[in-house]
Order: structure tokens, then C-alpha cells, then sequence
């Protein structure tokens, strides 16, 4: 699976090729909308529980010492939805292009890849 | 990251919290691994992954350190709160809890105050603490008594049981330690035991690292009249000296003769309040204000705590440097000294110089008294010709003051053994100054003169 999207480019030719683009424009974007939906979910999945903190269970300074270690999770989750974010936008980019790229084939296949045919 | 000290747990919405975060770091752990998963295919390997690996750890040990804390809490608290708060099943966990209003903090967010009282109000503390069944404050007295042992507004029972165990904790560090301690701390060591053994005394406040302490000769709580020495230079706790601590004593049992005799309903409380650094020597320290200003910041907040036990007579005797705690405590805080009566004993001044600096109420009385053969009376310097009072470190002389009421003072039983000792003798077992203060502050009215 690894690597599958990026090898598929180049290797197959005519027909073959615009479909192998349309299905890996398709992947990219099944996998942009898998990334955003996992950020969405993981930037919820302590939402609730932080808000918690330092409320109904700890008080005074303790409650100061949870809220800062809560931020800093918070933080962390933050910098990684973003990061999530960056790439399903670039998988977007690139289907977009793969997809363009295999309609062009699909009406007008390049020479190289039909020579020889009768 | 490391999970924090909880000092306050309320198990169930605790056991809620720790459902939730065993949840989260459970599905953040998937979320982490089919995110590494997918990263991988598309060939964009990102820190995401570790991230919320991260978080799912951190959230995944919180979860098992708060359930460790519930548990025991429950184990150990187990009906202490329940009673308190009947309906609302909660426990405490206050050990290391050392501020008092962090603890108003944690009793409001478990239910068992209404509301948080205001932080730093004596008076707020006293309606909330006294709201509380009394053996649920001793309870909290023993959980942390750093906090409440010297809480102002801490009703003064309460305050003694914490500072206790303060006491009794400092005297086994000081025995453990017995063969190898300075001369201070062993005389440190018998003065500690000597007040953990007299069920007679309150121990208002107890901070050896910082050598403070306050104790009181009777009941605070419920004392009619109080009388509170503050001591002058040269003491600490290490050197409480037994003078100092005998005339609370000996004033305790005048004023309890007086009342006793003029049929009074009630009972004395006296008080050595040695809640500053007092100078431990006369050059500079003694001549400067720095320690009184800071003795000036404490005062007010004690006796607003002693007034809010309603007795009927509140009388602060300043003795040496103490009257310059006296003086700049109505100096720097206005209206705030919350007593009937102020007496100025061997005062070398008031850390004032003029009356209107001194900010009375109509109802506050401020005398003074000093023998004339105390050698204190050279320090407040003062010429009635010119009105000079430069040479004077602590202003004038407080006699000569406007807004002070001299008090004479009989020597005829004056012990004359040199100069110090002549400063010394104002409250001594049986010498008639003693008498006519003891009078003073059993409510006897002005006095005009001792003997």
C-alpha cells in the first residue's frame, strides 16, 4: 500500500494510465477527507474532558497545575490537526491534477502511448 | 506530562473524568496509529502522529493517577464529608494543602461551603468556617493545619489544634536530631514542650522556620476581656524569653482576679503576640521602622480575628519596640485596628510623630505609661521649648502626645538592678504596675495613677 498513489504515476500507459491517474485522484481525495474527518475527531476527543478540568475536581493551585498540563495537550492536539489539515489540502491539490491530467488522456492519448496499434 | 497534585477530589464527578480520559486516550491511540497508516500511503509523513501519540499517553496516565487518588481518598475519608454534606457524597484530600484560602477554594468546589468566601477576608472566614460542624473543622484542622494554624478569622480552637500538630511535628524533628543541636534549638526544644504540655494555652500561631509564634492564656473564643502583649526588641521564638511569657501569665491571673472581684460574667484571655521579626538589636535594627511597618501588615488582621469572637473589651500593650508596631499599625492601616484599648508601656516612641498621624476612632483609647527611671526615656528626646524632636528615632516621647492619655505608674516596688532591668518590670508578678494594667483591661476604666 505504501508508496501506491505516488508509483502508480508513469507506470501505466493510453487508457490504462488515465484510469490508473482518475483512481489514484480518487484515493487521494477518499484520503484528504479521511484526514480532515480523524483532525475533526481528534481535536473533539478531549474537548469535553478539558473543559473538565481544574473545575469539578480539582481546586486552588492544583486546579491551576491541571489546567496548564490540559493547555499543553491542548496545544499538542492543535499543532497536529493543523498539520493533518496541511496535508488532506496538498491530497486535494494533487487529485485535482491527477484527475485533470486523466481525462486529458482519456480523449487525447498521447502518441507514444499508441503507437503500434492498429 | 506529569499529572498534578490533586488536593481536592470529588469522586464521582472524578470517576466521570477518569472514564472520559481513559476513553479519549483509547481513541486517540487508534486515531495515531491509522493516521500513521495513511500518512504513509499517500507519502506524507508528518509529526501528527507522534503528537497525538503524545497526548493519548499523557491522557492515559492522568486516568490511572486520578483513579489511584480517588481510591485512596475514598479509603481514607470515607463518611468524614459525607456527614457534612448529606446528599452530596464527597471526600476530601487536604494533606499539603498549606493556604487557607485554597482550602476555602477546595470546601466551595466540593459543596460543602455555599459559596467562596471573599480570599483574604478575615471576617468572610469566620461566617464560612464557623458554618461548619465543629468536628468536621477539628477534621480539616488535622488535615492541614499549615493552613489553618495561622489563618486569621480561623476560629481560635481550630487555630490551636492545627498549630499542635505543627508543634508536636517540630518537636520530633528537633528530638531526632537531639544530640547534635545548637544551643538555640535546644532552648527552642524546652520551650516547644513546655506549651505542648499546658492544656492552659492556646497556640495562636506557630511558625519555627520563620521564628514566630503567638500564644494565648485562655480561651479566645469565648474570653470577655483579651489583653495582647507585643514584645519589643531582642525575641524570636528561639528566644521567647520567660519574662515575656510569664507576664502573660501574671496579667491572665490579675485580670482574672479583677473580674472575679467586680462580679464580672466572663472570663480573660491574654496574648504574647510575637507574629514579626522582632529587632535583634538595638543598633540598627531597633532604631529603624522596617520591622514595625511589617508587624503593621499582621496586627490588624489578628486582632479583627480576636474581635470577631464578640468580647467585650479588646486591650493591646505594646512594650518597647512593640508600642512602634502599635504606632505605625495606626499609622499605616486606618481604622483597622480593631481594639478598645491601646497602651504604650516603655515606649521610646510611637514610629510617629505627631498625633494626627495616629488615626484613632472615638472609641479607641491610646495611653501610655513608662517609669521614669526606665533608661527608654532618653530615646524619645523630646524639648518643650523648642519643640524639637529631631534627636527622637521614634518620634517623640508618646506621653507627650496629644492624642495620648498618660498613665502614671507607681515605683515604690520598682526593683533597681541597672538600667535594662528597670525597662523590664511593667508587667511583673505582684508589682503594682501590673495591677493597675490588669485593672485597665478587665474594663476597670481610666486609671490615674498605680499603688
Amino acid at each position: 500500500m505504501q508508496g501506491r498513489i505516488m508509483r502508480s504515476i508513469g507506470e501505466a500507459g493510453g487508457p490504462a494510465r488515465s484510469r490508473a491517474l482518475q483512481r489514484d485522484a480518487d484515493r487521494s481525495l477518499e484520503v484528504a477527507a479521511e484526514l480532515e474527518r480523524l483532525a475533526d475527531e481528534v481535536a473533539e476527543r478531549l474537548r469535553p474532558v478539558l473543559a473538565r478540568m481544574g473545575t469539578d475536581v480539582w481546586a486552588g493551585g492544583a486546579a491551576d497545575r491541571a489546567t496548564d498540563a490540559a493547555h499543553a495537550a491542548r496545544d499538542d492536539l492543535t499543532v497536529a490537526t493543523t498539520a493533518l489539515r496541511d496535508v488532506a489540502q496538498d491530497l486535494r491539490v494533487r487529485a485535482a491534477t491527477l484527475a485533470w491530467r486523466g481525462e486529458r488522456l482519456a480523449v487525447e492519448p498521447e502518441p507514444a502511448l499508441t503507437a503500434g496499434h492498429p | 506530562v506529569s499529572a498534578p497534585e490533586v488536593v481536592a477530589i470529588a469522586p464521582q464527578p472524578a470517576a466521570d473524568l477518569v472514564a472520559a480520559l481513559a476513553a479519549a486516550a483509547r481513541d486517540l491511540d487508534t486515531d495515531a496509529r491509522w493516521l500513521r497508516r495513511l500518512l504513509l500511503e499517500v507519502e506524507r509523513p508528518t509529526a501528527a502522529p507522534a503528537l497525538v501519540e503524545d497526548v493519548a499517553g499523557w491522557a492515559q496516565r492522568l486516568a490511572v493517577d486520578l483513579d489511584e487518588r480517588i481510591d485512596r481518598v475514598v479509603r481514607l475519608d470515607a463518611g468524614v464529608l459525607a456527614d457534612a454534606a448529606p446528599g452530596a457524597a464527597r471526600f476530601l484530600d487536604l494533606r499539603g494543602l498549606d493556604d487557607l484560602d485554597e482550602l476555602l477554594v477546595a470546601l466551595t468546589a466540593l459543596g460543602v461551603l455555599p459559596s467562596c468566601p471573599r480570599l483574604g477576608d478575615v471576617g468572610a472566614r469566620r461566617m464560612a468556617l464557623a458554618s461548619l460542624p465543629p468536628e468536621l473543622l477539628a477534621r480539616l484542622a488535622e488535615q492541614a493545619p499549615e493552613a489553618l494554624g495561622p489563618g486569621d478569622g480561623v476560629p481560635f480552637a481550630a487555630r490551636d489544634r492545627a498549630n499542635r500538630i505543627l508543634l508536636r511535628r517540630h518537636v520530633a524533628r528537633l528530638e531526632a536530631r537531639a544530640d547534635r543541636l545548637s544551643v538555640a534549638d535546644r532552648r527552642l526544644l524546652i520551650d516547644l514542650r513546655s506549651w505542648r504540655d499546658d492544656p492552659d494555652l492556646q497556640v495562636v500561631k506557630l511558625d519555627a522556620a520563620r521564628g514566630r509564634v503567638v500564644l494565648a492564656r485562655g480561651d479566645l473564643d469565648t474570653a470577655s476581656h483579651v489583653a495582647a502583649i507585643v514584645p519589643g526588641a531582642g525575641l524570636t521564638i528561639h528566644g521567647i524569653s520567660r519574662r515575656h511569657e510569664a507576664w502573660m501569665h501574671h496579667l491572665h491571673d490579675e485580670m482574672s482576679t479583677r473580674l472575679t472581684a467586680t462580679g464580672e460574667q466572663g472570663d480573660p484571655a491574654t496574648v504574647l503576640w510575637l507574629d514579626y521579626d522582632s529587632p535583634q538589636r538595638l543598633v540598627p535594627a531597633a532604631v529603624r521602622r522596617d520591622a514595625a511597618s511589617d508587624a503593621a501588615r499582621r496586627l490588624p488582621a489578628f486582632l479583627e480575628g480576636v474581635a470577631l469572637a464578640r468580647p467585650q473589651m479588646v486591650t493591646v500593650l505594646g512594650h518597647s519596640y512593640g508600642s512602634v508596631v502599635i504606632g505605625r499599625s495606626l499609622a499605616d492601616h486606618p481604622g483597622r485596628l480593631a481594639a478598645d484599648q491601646l497602651v504604650a508601656l516603655g515606649s521610646p516612641g510611637l514610629g510617629v510623630q505627631l498625633s494626627r498621624e495616629l488615626s484613632l476612632r472615638d472609641d479607641q483609647r491610646l495611653l501610655a505609661a513608662t517609669f521614669e527611671q526606665d533608661p527608654i526615656t532618653h530615646v524619645g528626646q523630646w524639648s518643650p521649648l523648642t519643640g524639637d524632636v529631631g534627636r527622637a528615632i521614634h518620634g517623640p516621647d508618646p506621653r507627650r502626645l496629644r492624642a495620648v492619655e498618660p498613665i502614671e505608674l507607681s515605683t515604690h516596688d520598682l526593683v533597681d538592678a541597672g538600667p535594662l532591668e528597670r525597662h523590664l518590670q511593667y508587667l511583673d508578678e505582684g508589682s503594682s504596675a501590673l495591677r493597675l494594667l490588669a485593672d485597665l483591661a478587665a474594663g476597670a476604666g481610666r486609671p490615674s495613677s498605680g499603688g
